[in-house]
């Protein structure tokens, strides 16, 4: 009987192991002391949730420290912008929130973890400061505003649409963006830099863009194009664009290039190819220019 | 019969009627059809399927409200002149109550819970027929002020916050757009249960008139009962700016002082700001350079080219706004000529910024010096770690050392320091600094340019030309030094430089003696001399030997007032009109900017000509 019971208890115990959400992530101080904890409410203000509707974001990260170590971490749905968080008791607890990143590296440490970009740097990222605060009886809400942390770069061509639309010699461009801050570390408050290649094309209006977090140093952003045909290289901008982006929150740089004047490539037009064919197929008007 | 004549008699006279009315609508009203519609100067248009109606029309001579339009349909009107007013928000800020307002007496009203932006046109005159589109901008007439505390340490002695925002501007006035400059008090109250950590609260304001006239902010700590515990007021206005986020940060319990003093404002706009650029051509790089991309390693390209004996020269050309690192060591032993030039930038744009850690030197040790043709640094933010350019030892002679368009900021050491075990080992004949600016220099016991004064260890040309030399401490050791052992003929020119030594004391601008050359050749003209002076100590020049010269033209800031110039009768420097702190933008920070463009430096076109645009 008593082996029975033990038994049915060891079953019982799976089982609540089971019922565990398949986005938390593994808090190691909750299920150490499970006694020891407490339910706080976690606000966000209205200027975050305004936000949020526009951008369709409809829940954030939540990520809570005690020391390095993660002691809660959930994807919350936003609702009304009145959260709950379970953390232990008494404790100096530091905590951040993010919405929209495109992935969270190394949750489990403060020092280490990393909110970052998605390939291709194209969420527009929303961060918390990372706030202090103390888990006690007399402490039952912490506010949390989310603001956007990062800039956005667009690259877009100068000439018109019914310009680039009769264009043979490539189908696509690959657009370098160099220098972009793919990833933030709040815990170290360190930034993760790399280069962004975009791909467009016509049903694009040859436009690219990318969001960036803040640029930390003076390494500022730029660009360079790889014009592609069939998927093969066929041209290059000689050097990168004579712009310097220095990417912060909430700043759109914008930069328009002529993609089809060749003072820009890397291989010069010859003097007869330089000139544009055109014609005029169904009352548009192109130009076909030989790369 | 009859009847059915009655019955076709009373058809045709309301036939008659609708076609008489008919034309005269023809006649008597035009269509509004075309609208360029903007918010805060971008083009702005009505999402399909919103229901809004952005467009409140007036008559233009009476003001009276004549129509609420939807921009989704053309629409007609009587014709005439009409005031054409828009908003993306017209429910908010013009409901239905007060929609049939006239025009004049249009207010709206500061939101008593101060959460509603006012973004609307001014009353934009548009007359039939209607044929030129109407354009019309809506323009955000609010800012948000966000007051946060930053204590970390609670004071439960209260429960709530109460803020007490006291705006000058009530309401604005859509005829005129002018605002109503009466004073309003925006209270809200908001409970703390941290006794005022994280405390956070966002007002919705006007923006302010200017910096005087900017919002006065109260903050009153009540307990459980309601009473005050305590107030505790900013000691300045906000200023209030359109579309952006006025954020001030302070301390709620980190004082009993009524009166908060230590606090930050930072303004943050709300919503994305744009920046465009037309990228250029690509830069003309000069024949034979190498350009560094940004992720290039510069010390892999320098060795690459340094090695290869095919290279004549090193020639490196670096983009403009990117940051390049010299590792310890790859320039301690230059072995041929070095040209290390940026890209060109327009004013205010960052310069190819080039780090070098540890010294920079050149040449052998065998007793037969390298002989190169030319150093030369240009368009450069240079940032070395220790003294610049420090031999010993090391022989060489070098035809052309070049500093041209580099800044210097915080130069931890000396420039330049020649040190050598034997005569003529070590030969420059040319040296020339060109618009650049050296600022926060800290010369210790090293001159800027300092030569070894025990071997004869010559710069035979040195040129100083429009640039500045702006010092946190100068000292003795002089921007040149040790010219005591140059043989045969020295010739220094110091043209249109800006000399700033903020450390007063026992300071030395130059110390040129020429006691062992055969001619010695000295140029000091349109400088200006400034900085903090002490009574009775500091020399400007130290001559010797001097066999010609030409020392003219030279200004000093009204105040600054050396022991010695070292300079005879009538080539002193002449005092200005104003100041040092009054002439300058900022001398501290090393923003030499001339204030006053009447002045005699702005005139005469006197020191560094960058400072003079």
């Amino acid at each position: 009987m008593k082996h029975l019971l033990s038994m049915l208890l060891f079953a019982l115990l799976l089982s609540a192991c089971s019922d565990k959400e398949n986005n938390e992530l593994e808090p190691k101080h909750i299920s150490e002391n499970p006694s020891i904890s407490t339910t706080m409410k976690l606000k966000l203000n209205a200027a975050s949730l305004t936000a949020f509707a526009a951008q369709n974001v409809s829940a954030i990260d939540v990520f809570v420290y005690l020391g390095d170590s993660l002691v809660f971490g959930k994807n919350l749905a936003l609702g009304d912008g009145n959260l709950q968080i379970e953390v232990p008791l008494g404790e100096s607890l530091k905590t951040f929130a993010v919405a929209n990143a495109g992935e969270i590296i190394d949750p489990e440490s403060l020092q280490k973890v990393l909110i970052s970009q998605d390939v291709g740097s194209q969420k527009e990222i929303y961060v918390s400061a990372l706030t202090t605060f103390m888990s006690d009886k007399t402490v039952s809400t912490v506010n949390l505003e989310l603001k956007r942390m990062v800039g956005q770069a667009v690259f877009q061509p100068v000439e018109a649409v019914e310009e680039l639309t009769g264009i043979t010699t490539f189908d696509a461009l690959d657009v370098h963006f160099n220098n972009v801050v793919i990833g933030y570390m709040p815990g170290a408050n360190r930034f993760v830099m790399d280069k962004v290649i975009v791909r467009t094309n016509m049903a694009t209006g040859f436009k690219a863009s990318v969001y960036s977090f803040p640029t930390p140093d003076a390494n500022l952003g730029n660009i360079e194009v790889v014009y592609l045909n069939e998927g093969s290289e066929v041209n290059r901008t000689l050097r990168p664009l004579s712009v310097a982006i220095k990417y912060e929150s909430s700043k759109r740089t914008v930069v328009n290039m002529p993609i089809l004047n060749p003072a820009f490539l890397a291989h010069k037009l010859s003097a007869s190819s330089r000139s544009a064919s055109s014609g005029t197929s169904s009352g548009v008007t192109f130009q076909e220019y030989q790369f | 019969m009859k009847k059915n004549i009655l019955y076709l008699f009373f058809h045709v006279l309301i036939l008659a009627s609708v076609c008489g009315c008919a034309k005269q609508d023809a006649y008597d009203s035009s269509v509004v059809r075309q609208y360029n519609i903007y918010l805060n100067g971008k083009p702005w248009q009505l999402n399909p399927g919103i229901s809004t109606k952005p467009f409140f029309i007036y008559k233009d001579d009476t003001g009276d409200f004549i129509a609420n339009y939807t921009s989704h349909y053309r629409f007609s009107l009587q014709n005439g002149s009409y005031r054409f007013v828009a908003s993306p928000m017209p429910a908010n800020l013009i409901p239905d109550s007060v929609l049939s307002t006239n025009l004049k007496d249009l207010v709206i009203k500061q939101a008593p819970r101060a959460d509603q932006h006012v973004q609307i046109s001014a009353a934009v005159l548009y007359s039939s027929p209607f044929e030129q589109p109407l354009h019309i901008d809506m323009i955000s007439r609010t800012g948000r002020l966000r007051l946060q505390a930053t204590d970390t340490k609670s004071d439960r002695s209260y429960t709530t916050v109460r803020a007490v925002v006291t705006v000058k501007r009530s309401g604005y006035r859509v005829i005129d757009e002018r605002y109503v400059e009466t004073p309003l008090e925006v209270t809200r109250s908001m409970a703390t249960d941290r006794g005022g950590v994280n405390y956070t609260d966002d007002f919705v304001l006007f923006n302010t008139k200017n910096e005087e006239n900017g919002v006065d902010v109260r903050l009153e700590l009540l307990d459980g009962t309601g009473s005050i515990v305590r107030t505790r007021k900013l000691d300045a206005p906000i200023s209030i700016f359109s579309d952006s986020l006025t954020l001030v940060q302070f301390g709620l319990n980190d004082s009993e002082d009524p009166m908060i003093q230590k606090y930050s404002v930072t303004v943050l706009p709300e919503n994305w700001t744009e920046e465009e650029y037309d990228a250029e051509e690509p830069f003309s790089i000069p024949e034979g350079f190498t350009v560094l991309a940004p992720d290039d390693d510069i010390n892999t390209v320098y060795n690459a080219l340094k090695n290869d004996n095919e290279v004549s020269e090193v020639k490196l050309f670096l983009s403009a706004g990117t940051s390049y690192f010299f590792a310890n060591g790859t320039l301690s032993n230059i072995v041929k000529p070095l040209h290390i030039v940026g890209q060109q930038t327009a004013a205010g744009q960052p310069a190819a910024t080039l780090a070098i850690q540890g010294n920079v030197s050149m040449g052998t040790n065998t007793g037969t010096p390298l002989k190169i043709s030319t150093i030369r640094f240009e368009n450069l933010d240079l940032k070395p770690s220790a003294d610049f350019f420090r031999f010993r030892d090391q022989d060489f002679e070098v035809d052309n050392v070049i500093f041209r368009n580099c800044e210097f900021r915080d130069l931890p050491a000396t420039m330049w320091y020649q040190q050598s075990d034997g005569d003529l080992m070590q030969i420059i004949h040319n040296f020339l600094i060109e618009d650049c600016r050296f600022i926060n220099l800290n010369l210790g016991s090293s001159g800027l340019l300092g030569l070894g004064n025990r071997q004869i260890l010559p710069i035979y040309n040195i040129v100083f030309k429009n640039s500045t030399f702006h010092a946190k401490t100068l000292g003795t050791a002089a921007l040149i030094t040790n010219l005591n052992r140059i043989d045969r003929n020295l010739s220094v020119t110091i043209e249109n430089c800006t000399m700033v030594n903020l450390a007063g004391g026992d300071m030395k601008f130059f110390d040129l003696n020429g006691a062992n050359t055969d001619a010695f050749h000295l140029t000091v003209k349109n400088n200006l001399i400034s900085g903090n002076a002490d009574a009775g100590r500091g020399t400007w020049l130290i001559l010797n030997k001097v066999s010609s010269r030409d020392i003219t033209n030279n200004y000093y800031t009204s105040g600054f007032v050396l022991n010695n110039w070292g300079v005879l009768t009538g080539e002193e420097p002449v005092a200005t009109l104003l100041p040092m702190a009054a002439l300058f933008e900022d001398p501290i920070a090393g923003d030499l900017h001339i204030k006053d463009k009447t002045s005699e430096v702005y005139l005469h076109k006197i020191g560094d000509p960058h400072w003079l645009k």
